[in-house]
Parts: structure tokens; C-alpha cells; sequence
């Protein structure tokens, strides 16, 4: 059987990844944004990152935005 | 040669119970990913790959089994099974954006609630239907994920119901009426037993049928039309009226036959109705029954249809169905797809 992959990131290597991604100073003076509507996102609320053309985005917990996110990076 | 005969069995007879294991779990992967996703929990707090491991096994098994078991009900409507690739702290942007896909956040497996709900509903909305999805209304195709999702996490996770009412179902729900009006008509046609079994595999079908085509608004408009008529015709139908209803579209032609004490005592206004289906165009008839008596009619029928030259019988699906009006009743639904012909439409 085909397998459709899942791209995941564990709760104890989220740090390391947004500071990789260049987002953890963003994060930390809270100017890390939703891609979709735009809210602060934190360590509480952040669903996912994703990619948008030459950006990389977050995506807070709210079920539209996320999927929003999914439409979009089909 | 009797000697070795015996010794073979000798050495079998203790290790049959193990060789049965073994066997099992490498004809049902997703079972031996549920028993890996425990062994794997007992070391969590010693293991950071371990912990990872346990997660992710979880998550594939659950999801893994409930696209099995629907593949069984409908083949095709979810054709991938699910593998979590962990990404790890060390990823750089260029390998982020080479690979181009979004990477979902998962908690400890202690919270294995929620991330079997985010990963159940990413794995829905990519994985099933995934030809048909440019043809179906938006609305209709977001509330059949819905379903679905809650489906899946009804048979595999039954604790996370919860969490998916309170985080996704409701919300959704509460922000578009419309939405809401088709959620709850999928959910009935789920109670009656033809959520997967009629509209799932009409869907199906519309995706093998427009492959490749530009997507096109009358189409999306059909598969609306389509649920309301299912709602019309298997939510709100009333005991007693009709042998069987008939959806004419461009791209969906079905028909629904019941087979009904209150609508017949045999089975010929039953064979008459399908034979003028067959010369009208139809594609696909669908003869469901439920209740012993009305079963075994169908079995009759489809006796008498067995050497029908232009019905296929393509699938027979006998489930007890879930609590309805406080008892469990027995559903069989059989699929006939009927062959090109002169059709007069």
C-alpha cells in the first residue's frame, strides 16, 4: 500500500526547529503571526509551519486556519 | 520419511502459536504498528526515540486500520495508508522548502488525543477521495471529512471524540450554517448505513469518471444536488412510499432500490423497476434492504439478477448497523453497475 506522509515535529524538538527556521526570536518578542488570521502565535497555540512561496509561516490552533493551510499547500 | 514427517510436526506443534503471530501481523501491518506503538510506550521515559516511536506507530495503526476497514466497505476511497516522518530540530530552510510540506506539531504520547485528531484530520483531507476532490462542491466535500474524521476516531480513538467535537466538529459547525445543514445529512446517511456505501463510492466514481477533466461548476453543483436528493429520498423517506428513487444527473446516475415489507410482499415490482432502470441510462443501482425478512428477499432478488447480461454484481456489504430508534438492525446493501447499452435517456 501507498503511504501518504505526515511531516511532524515533537513537542521536545519544536525549539530547536523554529530556531533553525529563523522564527524563535520572533516567537520570543511576540511578533510570530498566523499566516492565515494574523494572531500572536506561541508555544500554546502554534499548530503548525508550513511553506508560502519564499516565506516560512505559522499556524495557530484554530481549525479554519489549519484548514486554510491545508487547501493551500495541496 | 515418517520420521521427518514427525519431527516437523514436533518442532511445529509448541511453535504454532508464534508462527500464527507472526503470520498475522505481517498480513494486518496495521495491527503489529499498534503493538509497536505500546512496546515502544513502555521505554518513553528512558527513550527519546522510543517516545517518538511510540507516537507516530500509534498513529499510523489507527489510521492505517480505519482506511482498511473502509477500503473493505467501498475500495479505492482512501488508497494511501500513513507514515509519520519526524523532522528534527536540525532542519534547514532549504531542505524546508525542497520538501514543501507543512510540518504539524505533535505533543507527548500523553496527549495522544489531540495529535491523532490533527493527524486524522490532515491524513482525510489529502488521502481520501483525493481524484475526486477538484469535482465535489466545497462544502459537501468539507463535511464528508468531517464525517469521515469523525468516523475514524469513532472506531480507533474513541477517548479523542471529545477533543474533535470541542476543537473541530462544533466550531465548524457554529461558523457556517450551510455547512452544518450538510454535516448533519451526512451523519443520518451514516446512522442509516449509506454514508460510505452510496454517497462515499458515488463520489468515487465521479473521480474515476472526470480524471483528468477541468473542473467544472455544474459538476460541483450535481454532487449537491445529489446529498439533498439522498437526504430527500433515504433520511426523510417514509415507509411505504416508492419501490425505488432514481438521481438523473450528467456525471451521477443511480438508483436506489428498497426492498420493503410495507412496499411490497415480493420481489417483482422490485425486478420490473430495476429492468426499466437498466434501459434508461443508469450507471450504478443499489438495492438495500434491512431487517431479516427484507434481507432474505434480497437474496432472492439478486438470485434472479444473477444472470442478468447487462448487471455486474460489484459489491455486497451485510453490517448490523449502530443503535437506530433504540435497536440494532441488520442492513444489506448490494451494488450493481450496469453496462453501457442503448440507453434511451
Amino acid at each position: 500500500m501507498r503511504k501518504h506522509t505526515i511531516r511532524a515535529v515533537h513537542e521536545q524538538d519544536i525549539g530547536e526547529l523554529l530556531k533553525s527556521l529563523g522564527l524563535s526570536d520572533l516567537m520570543t518578542k511576540g511578533e510570530l503571526r498566523c499566516g492565515i488570521c494574523g494572531s500572536t502565535v506561541n508555544l500554546d497555540n502554534l499548530l503548525c509551519i508550513y511553506p508560502s512561496k519564499d516565506e516560512v509561516k505559522v499556524c495557530c490552533k484554530n481549525p479554519e486556519c489549519y484548514e486554510r493551510v491545508l487547501r493551500e499547500t495541496e | 520419511m515418517m520420521g521427518n514427517v514427525g519431527s516437523t510436526l514436533a518442532w511445529l506443534a509448541p511453535n504454532a502459536v508464534w508462527i500464527y503471530v507472526v503470520i498475522y501481523l505481517l498480513t494486518h501491518p496495521h495491527v503489529a504498528e499498534k503493538w509497536g506503538a505500546i512496546l515502544n510506550r513502555l521505554f518513553s521515559k528512558i527513550s527519546r526515540r522510543a517516545e517518538m516511536r511510540s507516537v507516530a506507530l500509534d498513529i499510523q495503526g489507527r489510521i492505517d486500520g480505519f482506511s482498511k476497514s473502509i477500503n473493505s466497505e467501498v475500495s479505492g476511497i482512501m488508497p494511501y495508508g500513513v507514515k509519520i516522518e519526524w523532522v528534527t530540530g536540525e532542519l534547514t530552510k532549504e531542505s524546508f522548502f525542497k520538501d514543501g510540506k507543512i510540518i504539524l506539531r505533535m505533543n507527548y504520547h500523553s496527549n495522544q488525543d489531540e495529535n491523532v485528531v490533527r493527524a486524522a484530520t490532515e491524513y482525510i483531507s489529502r488521502g481520501m477521495l483525493s481524484d475526486s476532490r477538484p469535482y465535489v462542491d466545497e462544502r459537501i466535500m468539507k463535511s464528508a471529512d468531517l464525517i469521515s474524521t469523525k468516523k475514524l476516531i469513532e472506531k480507533e480513538r474513541r477517548p479523542a471524540l471529545q477533543f474533535y467535537y470541542g476543537e473541530i466538529l462544533s466550531p465548524a459547525r457554529k461558523s457556517d450554517s450551510e455547512l452544518d445543514k450538510y454535516v448533519l445529512i451526512m451523519q443520518q446517511l451514516d446512522e442509516h448505513g449509506y454514508f460510505s456505501q452510496i454517497l462515499l463510492r458515488e463520489l468515487q466514481r465521479l473521480g474515476v469518471t472526470m480524471q483528468f477533466s477541468i473542473p467544472e461548476e455544474s459538476v460541483k453543483e450535481e454532487t449537491k444536488r445529489f446529498v439533498e436528493f439522498l437526504d430527500e429520498k433515504i433520511n426523510k423517506k417514509k415507509p411505504g412510499v416508492d419501490v425505488g428513487t432514481t438521481f438523473v444527473g450528467e456525471k451521477i446516475r443511480t438508483t436506489i432500490v428498497y426492498v420493503a415489507r410495507m412496499e411490497t410482499v415480493t420481489i417483482e415490482p422490485s425486478l420490473g423497476f430495476i429492468e426499466r432502470c437498466v434501459n434508461k441510462g443508469i450507471d450504478t443501482i443499489y438495492v438495500c434492504a434491512r431487517g431479516a425478512y427484507n434481507i432474505s428477499l434480497v437474496k432472492e432478488l439478486e438470485e434472479r439478477l444473477e444472470s442478468h447480461p447487462k448487471l455486474t454484481r460489484v459489491f455486497q456489504n451485510e453490517v448490523r448497523l449502530p443503535l437506530l430508534r433504540g435497536r440494532r438492525v441488520d442492513n444489506i446493501c448490494v451494488r450493481y453497475d450496469v453496462a453501457e447499452s442503448d440507453a434511451e435517456t
